[in-house]
């Protein structure tokens, strides 16, 4: 009997703990980011104590086409940061806002990783006869859409179809070449930048796809502040930093 | 005043009763007849747990259900007890809670829980749970429950059923002392015509989803058409007696019957009390003259009424070597003797006869109790 | 204490509790109800509900996601209603969390309440009648009490199914730290991060704890209570 009690005491206290741990407010800024952004920004928050002019900072990470549609869908976004510039077309056009309120943030590069325990010289033209390679989903992942642009015009892509590994976002292809779960991957320099479990083994010829272009979609207006840091000098060095080309101001 | 009048089909037979019972007296009714002859379902319709096709039920002058006039009182609302084959008693409550579940009904209580456990001797139970008492003490515990619900009649479906002999013979008196200090009527559906004996006035003998017939008990057990209902082995009479006098000298007491003196083996009843007593055929002789040197006590005279079938021995080959006769005696007197007996007696309808009953035939364990016939029956 | 998880980790753990705590509390009237009609009742299109309601059992998590994203997204079929009406939007919250995982558990709620209705000597409730119980006085001190195992068992199974919740959840609400990352989630994401590994190791480890725990206090609680209520065990 005291058992039984005991059982439910428990119960109700977890239930009620569950609600009072800390929940969203309505004061929270929401930044939906490509997930390639995920480790610089991350430090971003940490060195502005998580906060801009007072409001928390909650971020989002994902690759950026789920995004661009969990936004459309009517998720909580204030400010919306996509690895191209499709995605982010796409949602200003879905969503009728007016074009002045994009901005394009950085440059990236696309390269060849391969695990650091695989020492020989690597080249994607090796990966044409054997081995899996990772990419971002190019359906909606932005770093897998310049992948397939440059295997197409490499002639690679056919062959390679049958051995591709797609993820759902481009972090994800880093953590499956960092534990050796494939034998390589295309991703951003950002990201090979930021690891010691993986080496670049290729840089790919930029004039193969698209550039790479971040561009930002200020979703509400309480985000302009955090626009403008994101363009300040200090992030600018942050950027640089892990492996990204911020742009001039205005581009 | 108890009216059933009902109609119910089944895959196997149809019920069609008609019954009309005047309950002045606070006494038992039972219904009696073969399993699977549709009593059970004719006292479900009188719950209103069964809905008949068509019919009438009023007791007591309220209309419980009327086909005609689509009147369907639920369960609930009828205020009758029902005590089941199987106790059903709560298992999740108490024995207290059990007894006193229903008494929370409108119609006031008209018991208390005291009276009712001291009657039932279940007093010392209240606080142990159904799954720790015996058969016989469930079977106490529901009786109680559902008269503490205070019903305007109760009904009991073959309460003693499940019980073995020992627990039978336990709850039995119990049953009586209901009859006796509750005034309550009281419907008893039984196929044991040894507790219909025992407990019951009246009778309705039901047949094949028919009322065969219904009155007196001790009338309708003697009536030789329906001996074939009324079952083989216990074929025999049902007298009513007083006590009359007590013989101290030999150990006898003198019971009075509408057929004259019978003595029996002492028994410790003061002088006045009403019994009754159960004769069975078998037990009696037949002589055309009064027989002297004899060791029969208990000679009643009286005239042949009815000469029955010849009855087939069960099994047996040598068979139909008996035959029934019923003798009025004043009451009706069952007697079985050989066919041949008949003839050499050359006994025919209007004879007189001489009666003699052995004296230690008469088995104290069937002695009943009761008043004797004062319930009018209406058969049809 | 606070160092065991990351805080993340003891965010997910609030969040996937508070999501079970109230899918299952939401779940448990409609499968009761569910359980007596398919129990108790012939009806025409008996059949078709009872399909319907087994049907997250049978069917991919994900389509259940889509067809709530279709119903209940902001854009959908009531959602939008919803919206324009009352402003009112469950998508991308743990409200939605809650109601995706309240419909996958729903089937076994069902399941385990109807089998202790159906096991209901109805008898008894006959008897209760007798005595003068009105119907719902019948339901509340007869019934009930009987299938309170059925019911029990019901709720921790939902509350267990809610707290594994996966598919349907990550479709309609998506993966939002804080608002829908329920353990599940939070583990699926670690998978898919660099470095995530030790993190994905402690979150299986707080599901399949959290889990057994809840078995065992159901199966524990269950047989008390059919002691009580004088079954054999």
């Amino acid at each position: 009997m005291a058992c039984r009690f005991a059982g439910t005491l428990a119960a109700a206290f977890l239930a009620i703990a569950s609600f009072a741990y800390p929940q969203a407010r309505a004061e929270d800024l929401h930044v939906m980011a490509a997930a390639s952004l995920q480790p610089v920004l991350t430090a971003f928050l940490e060195a502005h104590g998580g906060e801009i002019d007072g409001d928390r900072l909650v971020p989002v990470f994902a690759s950026s086409g789920t995004l661009a549609r969990q936004i459309s869908q009517g998720a909580p976004a204030d400010l919306f940061l996509s690895a191209n510039p499709h995605w982010a077309d796409w949602l200003v056009e879905d969503l009728g806002l007016s074009p002045d309120r994009t901005a394009d943030l950085l440059e990236n590069r696309l390269v060849l990783v391969v695990p650091t325990a695989d020492s020989s010289p690597r080249t994607l033209l090796d990966f044409a006869g054997a081995g899996r390679l990772m990419l971002g989903d190019p359906a909606h992942v932005p770093a897998g859409q310049y992948a397939k642009q440059a295997l197409t015009a490499l002639k690679l892509w056919d062959g390679l179809t049958p051995r591709l590994v797609f993820g759902s976002n481009v972090r994800t292809a880093v953590a499956f070449v960092e534990r050796g779960e494939v034998d390589g991957a295309i991703v951003y320099r950002s990201d090979a930048v930021g690891s010691d479990r993986l080496r670049i083994a290729e840089e790919i010829d930029p004039g193969l796809h698209d550039p790479v272009v971040y561009r930002a979609v200020l979703l509400s207006d309480r985000a302009r502040g955090l626009l403008a840091a994101l363009q300040s000098a200090d992030a600018a060095a942050m950027f640089r930093r892990y492996g990204f080309e911020p742009l001039p101001h205005g581009q | 005043m108890i009216e059933v009048r009902v109609t119910k089909g089944f895959p196997a037979f149809a019920i069609d009763v008609d019954v009309g019972l005047d309950e002045d007296e606070a006494g038992i009714v039972a219904l009696f007849g073969r399993s699977g002859c549709g009593k059970t379902s004719i006292i479900n319709m009188i719950a209103g747990l069964l809905r008949p096709d068509t019919g009438k039920v009023v007791i007591d002058g309220r209309v419980l259900f009327d086909s005609d006039a689509g009147i369907d009182i639920p369960p609930h609302k009828r205020n009758i007890g029902y005590v089941f084959q199987d106790a059903r008693l709560f298992p999740h409550m108490t024995v207290k809670s059990n007894l006193l579940y229903g008494a929370g009904r409108p119609s006031g209580a008209r018991f208390a829980l005291e009276q009712i456990t001291e009657l039932l001797d279940i007093g010392h139970l209240l606080n142990r749970r159904p799954k720790d008492l015996s058969g016989g003490e469930k079977q106490r515990v529901s009786i109680g429950r559902t008269i503490l619900s205070n019903p305007q009649i109760l009904l009991m479906d073959e309460p003693l059923a499940s019980l073995d002999g020992a627990r039978k013979a336990e709850i039995l008196p119990f049953i009586q002392r209901l009859r006796d200090e509750l005034n309550l009527p009281i419907i008893y559906v039984s196929h044991s015509l040894e507790e219909v004996v025992r407990l019951a006035d009246v009778m309705v003998l039901v047949d094949g989803g028919r009322v065969a017939a219904s009155g007196d008990v001790g009338e309708i057990t003697s009536r030789l058409d329906l001996y074939p209902l009324t079952g083989r082995y216990e074929a025999g009479s049902v007298l009513a007696a007083t006590v009359k006098d007590r013989d101290d000298t030999y150990g006898l007491t003198i019971l009075d019957t509408p057929g004259g003196d019978i003595r029996v083996p002492q028994l410790s009843l003061p002088t006045g009390k009403s019994l009754r007593l159960r004769i069975r055929a078998r037990d009696v002789a037949l002589a055309i003259q009064k027989p002297v040197g004899t060791s029969f006590q208990n000679i009643l005279s009286g005239t042949v009424r009815e000469i029955g079938e010849r009855i087939p021995t069960r099994g047996d080959a040598a068979a139909d070597a008996m035959v029934e006769i019923s003798v009025d005696i004043g009451a009706p007197l069952r007697v079985r003797i050989t066919r041949k007996s008949l003839d050499e007696l050359g006994l025919q309808v209007g004879s007189p006869v001489f009666a003699l009953i052995k004296a230690v035939a008469i088995d104290k364990h069937t002695l009943g109790r009761g008043a004797g016939s004062e319930h009018a029956a209406r058969y049809s | 204490m606070t160092d065991l998880l990351s805080p993340a980790e003891w965010e997910a753990l609030a969040l996937s509790l508070r999501v079970a705590f109230v899918s299952m509390l939401g779940c448990l009237p409609v499968a009761l109800m569910f359980a007596f009609l398919l129990a108790r009742y012939r009806f025409p299109g008996k059949a078709l509900l009872d399909g319907f309601i087994h049907l997250p059992l049978v069917v991919p998590p994900v389509v259940i996601g889509y067809l709530l994203l279709v119903l209940l997204g902001r854009k959908g079929v009531l959602g939008a209603w919803l919206y324009d009406t009352f402003g009112v939007s469950i998508a991308f919250t743990w409200k939605g969390a809650a109601v995706a995982a309240a419909v996958m558990a729903l089937p076994l709620a069902v399941r385990a309440m109807r089998l202790a209705i159906e096991s209901v000597d109805r008898g008894l409730e006959d008897a209760a009648k007798t005595l003068g119980a009105r119907p719902m006085k019948v339901f509340a001190t007869v019934t009930l009490p009987l299938i309170s195992p059925g019911i029990l068992v019901g709720a921790l199974l939902a509350f267990a199914r809610a707290l594994g919740e996966f598919g349907a959840t990550i479709t309609f609400v998506s993966n939002i730290p804080g608002e829908t990352q329920t353990i599940p989630l939070a583990l699926y994401a670690q998978i898919q991060t660099p470095g995530g590994e030790a993190a994905a190791a402690r979150l299986a480890g707080i599901s399949i704890a959290v889990a057994l725990v809840a078995m065992i206090a159901s199966e524990v609680m269950a047989r008390r209570i059919r002691r009580s209520i004088g079954e054999a065990e």
